[in-house]
């Protein structure tokens, strides 16, 4: 950035303008002991101020003085007794402030001695530049320019152009502004008026300037039978600028002309330029003689610095002005609350992820459903879902005829126990109450049982109050039909060692074992842990069924019951919720997982009747007499059909169970198995 | 002079001068009237037509940032209950017109009952149930009426895979609300499950004006 370098002024230039309306017209003079005019210009650019200002500093002029018009200002005369200057400027400085109460403020006030005349008596002149009560008209000036601006009253530019023939005379016919001085016989006569009410007809205005010309000679002290002529002569010394008159006699050109130098040319070309620049030559004889005191008005007392507040004030002191602000106020305090609320709502809406409208049916959607969910909660019973814990709950050896829900009632089970190689039947029961309390989705369960006969079988009946229907239970893995399916079970899963088949399916069964007591309602806590050997012999049972777990077909080789078993538990939801909103609201996506699945939810039974496990001796007469089946090619494989697999498979799982079996035989049977099982996936 | 006039003129087309200056002509009286029927007259204008609309705005803001909070929390994991009920129960339709969701009812359980081979099937209607006017006041409101249900009480028989089968897809179906008794019983003589359930659909009932006579 350029920096930029402070102007030097000169001290002996001064420029002194006149405001007009549409410009600003002004002389720039060097000071002396008699003055030189060395330009003269008009500005009428846009900001005719700034740009004469601009003008005065590329001159190196600091030093500038503006018209006063005489309606601003008020002129008071006075005498004081002879004496040094300083002595008169004090007395006068009190007449003043006598006269003015100290309304005006120091800086606004001129004071000027006329030069001695012999007299035992000065004449003085006080010049004062009230603050109208509605605050200054806007200079137009900023604060910065204003410094450097004062202020010299008309009615003092007339004082060089008084004369005693005819009354100098400058008029503004805009401002209704009058400004008269004229030479009497007891001195210099001054005036300043406003003509109001006359401005919008010529004729009223030309009488009223005529009768504040005739009043001024009247106090100059003539004779009044000389009044008339000598306003027709003065009249007669009018020339007309714009809206301003100006009479001037000749007398006072030709003073002018004495005691100032112009280096103008018109001045020299033109006879009318003096009389046009009249008003601001004796402006600059004022300013640079001894009446200078009368050209230094401010409009601020320098020195002072007026308030922010205090200049809002004067600003809006203006009542067109004011009347705007409060026009404003109220557009402000009508829309601004509309502004903001568009604001804010373009705010929200922005960070809305779709579209308002959309949005917000969407929400009002999910709000709905969840609502719809909570009093589902409270009034009714997720059946399916209850289903599934009964199957979770259900030991292998049960088998269930009826099963009633309602919620009132609770559930109501009724079936047939059947002992196990390893235990009894009461210990079945009891341990299917005691999974349902452990579910906590089921509480106080009351298991009933008879006697039972003598081969192991017994009745039984539960009830149980539901406490939390839609509790999201954990169960054991191999209890729970979504994560081992009963294939699983009964085989172990495809890829397990060799006795996957026995062993795996029964280590998480946790059964009373047949050494302890049956202990009546309530389930042993003890829990046995699997034998594999026991466990693998047990297997008498063989299931059918899809490695997916859609359906599951028991049949006990009796046919004394046939059983729908659930390979992923009776419509068990998924245990983790699904937790967005999407995903519980939207399609219920999650909370349908088991459809489809389950068997057990009839007749019976998530688990196997397990008639020829239970009793032992004959299945495992069976299983020792089970035939060994030959392998088979792929091409076989694919030839059969779902049944034929599933009974072949039955076959392998048989054969499997055998104690007899060498290794290798072992062996091929298990992978002869993987294969039928694979192969029953892949028809899913 | 020419100039003067233009700028008289000028100041004298300038509004707020003209009315001032009409103000200023005006008795004390007038004057007060002018200021307080400005005033009233402001108010109103803004009370009645400019305000209304900022509250209109911001209503709709206060709302969709309800919306949003709400929106957010649920981002952060619906409330415990409603996702375990949600998992229980599986897809369910907002509730709508109770006459609309009983025909969908019926051709549900007809569909479902006939997809796995039941045509023997018995089904009892029982309409217009209300739920009580604290039930789904939300959806039911802007409907006008109350929400209730309809029940119908179903019987038949089947195998038990199909028996199986067919509560899972009428449970699972977006039309049934709920499966609220149930009653399986096994035949082991036919191998065969008789069940015995009741199936309900909510929805809202619509309020009839009363008709009145003298």
């Amino acid at each position: 950035m350029k920096p930029t370098t402070p102007t030097t002024y000169d001290d002996q230039l001064l420029a002194v303008a006149e405001r007009r309306a549409d410009r600003v017209r002004a002389l720039l003079v060097r000071k002396g002991e008699r003055p030189t005019v060395l330009d003269a210009r008009e500005f009428d650019a846009a900001d005719p101020m700034t740009a004469l200002l601009s003008w005065t500093e590329s001159s190196r002029c600091g030093d500038v003085r503006v018209l006063l018009p005489a309606s601003s200002t008020i002129v008071r005369q006075t005498t004081l007794p002879n004496a040094i200057p300083s002595q008169m400027l004090a007395a006068m400085r009190l007449q003043a402030e006598g006269m003015f109460l100290g309304a005006i403020p120091a800086s606004r006030m001129g004071l000027g001695i006329m030069p001695d005349t012999g007299e035992a008596d000065r004449q003085g002149i006080i010049v004062a530049w009230p603050t109208p009560a509605r605050g200054d008209a806007d200079s137009g000036l900023s604060a910065r320019q204003e410094k450097v601006v004062r202020y010299v009253p008309e009615v003092a530019a007339l004082i060089p152009l008084a004369s005693g023939d005819t009354p100098a005379v400058f008029a503004d016919r805009e401002s209704g502004s009058i400004a008269i001085a004229m030479e009497g016989r007891k001195g210099l006569v001054l005036r300043a008026a406003r003509e109001t009410g006359s401005a919008d007809d010529a004729a009223d205005w030309a009488n009223g300037m005529r009768q504040a010309i005739a009043e001024t000679i009247l106090n100059a002290g003539m004779e009044p039978s000389r009044i008339a002529a000598m306003v027709a002569a003065t009249e007669l010394t009018s020339t007309q600028s714009g809206s301003r008159t100006t009479m001037i006699g000749r007398d006072a050109i030709a003073q002018l002309r004495s005691r100032l130098a112009v280096q103008v040319v018109a001045a020299d070309s033109n006879g009318a330029w003096w009389n046009d620049w009249a008003i601001l030559l004796g402006a600059t004889i004022i300013a640079t003689g001894p009446l200078a005191e009368l050209a230094r008005l401010k409009r601020v007392e320098e020195g002072v610095k007026t308030s922010r507040i205090e200049l809002l004030v004067k600003r809006y002191s203006d009542p067109s002005r004011a009347l705007r602000a409060c026009l404003a106020g109220f557009l402000i305090i009508g829309f601004a609350p509309v502004a903001f609320a568009w604001v804010r709502s373009a705010v929200v809406q922005w960070k809305m992820p779709e579209e308002p409208a959309v949005f917000e049916r969407n929400q009002k959607a999910i709000d709905q459903r969840i609502s719809h969910y909570r009093e589902l909660g409270k009034r009714t019973l997720p059946v399916t879902k209850l289903l599934g814990d009964l199957a979770c709950c259900t030991p292998d050896g049960i088998e269930i005829e009826s099963i009633q829900l309602s919620g009132t009632q609770g559930i109501s089970i009724r079936g047939v126990s059947k002992a196990k190689s390893d235990i009894f039947a009461e210990n079945l029961v009891t341990e299917m109450a005691s999974n349902m309390d452990a579910s906590g989705v089921f509480e106080k369960s009351r298991p009933r049982f008879d006697a039972g006969d003598g081969r192991g079988i017994l009745k039984f009946d539960i009830e149980a109050p539901i406490v939390r229907p839609t509790l999201a239970s954990q169960y054991p893995e191999a209890r729970d039909w979504a994560k081992t399916t009963l294939v699983q079970r009964k085989y172990g899963k495809p890829g397990d060692d060799e006795d996957a088949g026995g062993a795996s399916t029964a280590t998480g069964s946790s059964t009373t074992s047949r050494n302890q007591t049956p202990t009546g309602g309530a389930a042993s806590g003890e829990t046995a842990a699997a034998d594999p050997e026991s466990n693998g012999t047990g297997e008498t049972q063989v299931a059918s069924a899809d490695a997916e777990g859609a359906s599951a077909n028991a049949s006990t080789p009796g046919g004394t019951a046939s059983v729908g078993g659930p390979a992923r538990g009776i419509t068990r939801r998924p245990t983790t919720p699904a937790a967005d909103g999407a995903a519980a609201s939207g399609a219920g996506a999650g909370a349908n997982s088991g459809a489809g699945a389950n068997a057990g939810a009839g007749a019976a039974p998530a688990t196997m009747p397990s008639g020829a496990g239970a009793g032992g001796g004959p299945a495992a007469a069976a299983l020792a007499n089970a035939q060994i089946p030959s392998t088979f090619t792929d091409e076989e494989l694919r030839a059969m059909t779902r049944d034929q697999a599933r009974g072949l498979l039955s076959d392998f799982a048989k054969a499997k169970g055998r104690a007899d079996l060498d290794e290798a035989t072992r062996k091929r049977l298990q992978t002869d198995f993987n294969r039928i099982l694979d192969y029953l996936k892949s028809l899913t | 002079m020419s100039q003067a006039k233009s700028n008289s003129t000028t100041v004298a087309r300038d509004p707020f001068v003209r009315v001032i200056s009409w103000f200023g002509t005006l008795p004390r009286a007038a004057k007060w009237g002018v200021i307080a029927g400005a005033l009233f007259g402001g108010f109103l204008v803004l009370d009645e037509a400019i305000w209304p609309i900022a509250d209109r705005m911001n209503e709709r803001s206060d709302r969709w940032v309800a919306m949003l909070d709400r929106a957010a929390e649920r981002a952060d994991g619906l409330p415990p209950e409603v996702a375990a009920n949600a998992i229980a129960y599986g897809p369910n339709a907002v509730p709508e017109d109770e006459a609309k969701g009983m025909r969908k009812l019926a051709a549900t359980v007809d569909g479902v009952l006939r997809k796995k081979g039941v045509s023997k099937y018995s089904q009892d209607l029982r309409r217009g149930q209300q739920l009580g006017t604290d039930v789904l006041g939300d959806i039911a409101g802007p409907l006008g009426g109350t929400m209730g249900r309809t029940i119908a009480d179903i019987s038949f028989e089947a195998a038990p895979d199909d028996v199986t089968a067919i509560i899972a897809d009428l449970d699972g179906s977006a039309d049934i609300d709920a499966i609220t008794d149930l009653k399986l019983t096994y035949a082991p003589a036919t191998k065969r499950v008789a069940v015995q359930m009741s199936v309900e659909k909510w929805g809202v009932l619509k309020r009839t004006p009363k008709r009145g006579g003298a």
